[in-house]
């Protein structure tokens, strides 16, 4: 069965426009008029209530008949235009197991139930999950078994620009867990842009230690600088890798708008390496509101059930290089040498966003980037990720195998910033070494978007919501640790 | 049961914890490739047969590289670079041919109209091109020409050797 996950949040918007009108349920329904209790309470329940209850975004419950009833022609509405809920993939392409999307069978049903009076129905009421009380939104309503706490409450000033930053605080972990959920809470979802983590070590020459969080910024723990008592001639010629090979990565997961618990399919269990990496990288990225803020987001970890046993792989993140642009291939200028680099460049501030990459011009509706990665090894692609801001459009994955064939793994033709999954294939896709993926992005910023917060200025690439960005990810496992199985033991 | 790991229980961790035991960790890394990343210039070679194929001929020994895009210094170096002796049939061409031949291929005129393609032209009939891409030896085919997958390709000249 796939796995309904519920991890996206509906907006204010949700409700704009619709009529609140209350409806009257009538005694009795004609026999082939779905009932809530009969049919159309599980749905709401399993596909609408881990947002649209308490303490989730949802803009109101839906975990009863009382409370659906009142929004039932706005439900109706919503899920007639598929607006809600909200699943922005092309379902002519690949299968994921967190697709939200409901059925036309479904979609009749619920239109049947309103059009035919909302009625109540006999017999009990569905069942409720046991939601979480802490606000946690792993579909199961449980609470993670290890949350990770931020170890400060990070302020946020009221006015002016924050930049993407970098802070690094020890894992806590000194053996490898396998879990089925992560989950990153920002402690602030106002003030907060994203926050991504991933697991490192720190490289030789480095250090954490207590300085600005970036060039002119406030002075904090827990920044990695450069280590002044470091001796390059003591350290092994053989360097071991920071982080992980070239390319790769491994994170617990992202806070982005729109995403809760990151679940892994059913019996394929993700395995975060505790025992290779010592520390966590937060990268995060708050913005004004006009009040002072603070934020202290924290990692719930749900660990995997004692049956889910084999050999352990590690999801491992390939991210596509921006490649070609509007006809263009894209050429670096010259590599600069090492001490002709700012202090602290590439090493705090930002993550060096698509340098190569020409602003997008006023009012272009259609202005294209593609990515490309390289699958050297015999790997099986787990689950796909994109991430843009306002002027991102459209976005298409593309496979292409060793043998030259290509196919479409996703489609997203109508991006929004407000849902950022990661799309969790239901199946893994074997891609033999010497396979690539590509990107293909679209971005608007022309007025036709609606999003768009300045269609007559050209757009530029830097983590700030007002600009734009190209990341993507492509995250896999690979056959010689366990193949389709790496995660699913 | 819920470990809440605060600041300071992770604090006294990494107090407490000397940094040689965390530098005896097993360290990570990835495997071997199966495939190497490469980079090679020749000949831009179409031959038509059922279906259009493409081809870089008198190929430079190809070099094994990273997957970063090419640099201004690597394309002036391969502008003065020789050719060689090598062939090798090119795959994952579409968005380094023109638009129209773009569209043709697969699947990509389902999503992409002639106004918002995204073709770089840079592999084209009796060019010379330098490429990036991953090698593939196929040793079980008879007609065993090792393919790349390709990652880029900058057009160096109209014209080759």
């Amino acid at each position: 069965m796939i796995r309904k996950i519920l991890s996206a949040a509906a907006t204010a918007t949700c409700v704009v426009g619709l009529g609140l009108a209350l409806t009257g349920a009538s005694a009795g329904p004609p026999d082939d008029v779905p009932t809530y209790n009969g049919q159309v309470g599980a749905l709401l329940i399993e596909n609408c209530a881990s947002c649209h209850r308490p303490n989730q975004i949802g803009p109101m419950s839906l975990l009863s008949y009382q409370e659906a009833r009142r929004w039932a022609h706005a439900i109706k509405s919503k899920v007639v235009s598929r607006e809600m809920p909200p699943w922005p993939a092309d379902p002519s392409y690949g299968r994921f197991s967190n697709d939200i999307s409901l059925s036309d069978e479904e979609i009749a049903t619920i239109v049947a139930w309103v059009d035919g009076g909302v009625p109540e129905g006999e017999g009990d009421s569905p069942a409720v999950p046991q939601y979480s009380a802490d606000g946690w939104s792993h579909p199961s309503g449980r609470d993670p078994d290890i949350v990770l706490r931020f170890p400060i409450e990070w302020q946020i000033p009221a006015e002016g620009e924050t930049p993407n930053f970098n802070l690094v605080t020890p894992l806590g972990l000194d053996e490898g867990v396998r879990v089925e959920a992560t989950e990153v809470r920002p402690g602030n979802l106002a003030a907060t842009h994203h926050i991504t983590t991933r697991l490192i070590n720190i490289p030789p020459g480095m250090q954490v230690a207590t300085a600005p969080a970036w060039p002119g910024g406030p002075v904090v723990d827990y920044v990695m600088v450069p280590d002044p008592d470091f001796d390059p001639a003591s350290a092994p010629a053989n360097a071991p890798p920071s982080s992980e090979e070239q390319g790769a990565s491994e994170g617990f997961g992202a806070y982005i708008p729109g995403v809760g618990a990151r679940v892994t399919p059913e019996g394929r269990s993700r395995y975060i390496r505790g025992d290779l990496f010592t520390h966590i990288l937060w990268n995060l990225h708050y913005q004004a509101t006009g009040l002072p803020e603070s934020a202290r987001p924290e990692i719930g970890i749900w660990l995997a059930s004692g049956d889910d046993e084999g050999v352990p792989s590690r999801e491992r993140g390939l991210g596509l290089n921006e490649v070609t642009s509007e006809g263009k291939q894209l050429i670096a200028p010259p590599p600069r040498p090492r001490e002709a680099r700012a202090p602290g460049e590439f090493t705090q501030v930002g993550q060096g966003l698509n340098p190569l990459l020409d602003p997008i011009p006023p009012h272009d509706a259609d202005w294209t980037v593609t990515g490309i990665g390289a699958l050297q090894n015999d790997a099986y692609i787990q689950s796909l990720f994109v991430h843009a801001h306002l002027r991102g459009k459209d976005f298409t994955f593309l496979l292409t195998r060793p043998d030259g064939t290509e196919e479409i793994l996703l489609r997203v033709p109508e991006y929004r910033f407000d849902w950022q999954y990661t799309y969790e294939l239901a199946e893994p896709i074997f891609a033999p070494a010497g396979s690539t993926v590509k990107m293909i992005a679209r971005y608007d910023n022309s007025r036709e978007n609606r999003l768009n917060p300045a269609p007559h200025k050209e757009t530029y690439w830097s983590e700030q919501s007002w600009d734009d960005m190209f990341l993507t990810t492509v995250n896999y496992t690979l056959a010689s640790e366990g193949g389709a199985r790496a995660v699913s033991p | 049961m819920i470990h809440h790991i605060t600041l300071s229980y992770v604090a006294l961790i990494a107090v407490t914890w000397p940094a040689g035991v965390q530098g005896q960790r097993a360290q990570p890394r990835g495997p071997e490739p199966q495939v190497p990343i490469v980079q090679t210039l020749g000949c831009v070679e179409a031959r038509n047969g059922s279906t259009t194929t493409w081809w870089l001929t008198r190929a430079a020994e190809p070099t094994v590289t990273n997957d970063d895009v090419f640099n201004e210094n690597e394309v002036e170096a391969a502008r003065s670079s020789a050719l060689g002796s090598g062939e090798f049939q090119l795959i994952g061409v579409a968005d380094f041919l023109d638009a129209a031949s773009l569209l043709r291929f697969g699947d990509r005129a389902e999503f992409t109209t002639d106004d918002q393609v995204n073709a770089t032209n840079q592999l084209r009939q009796g060019g010379t091109a330098l490429v990036k891409g991953l090698l593939i030896a196929d040793d079980a085919r008879q007609d065993a020409s090792a393919r790349i997958n390709l990652l880029m390709v900058v057009a160096l000249a109209d014209g080759c050797g």
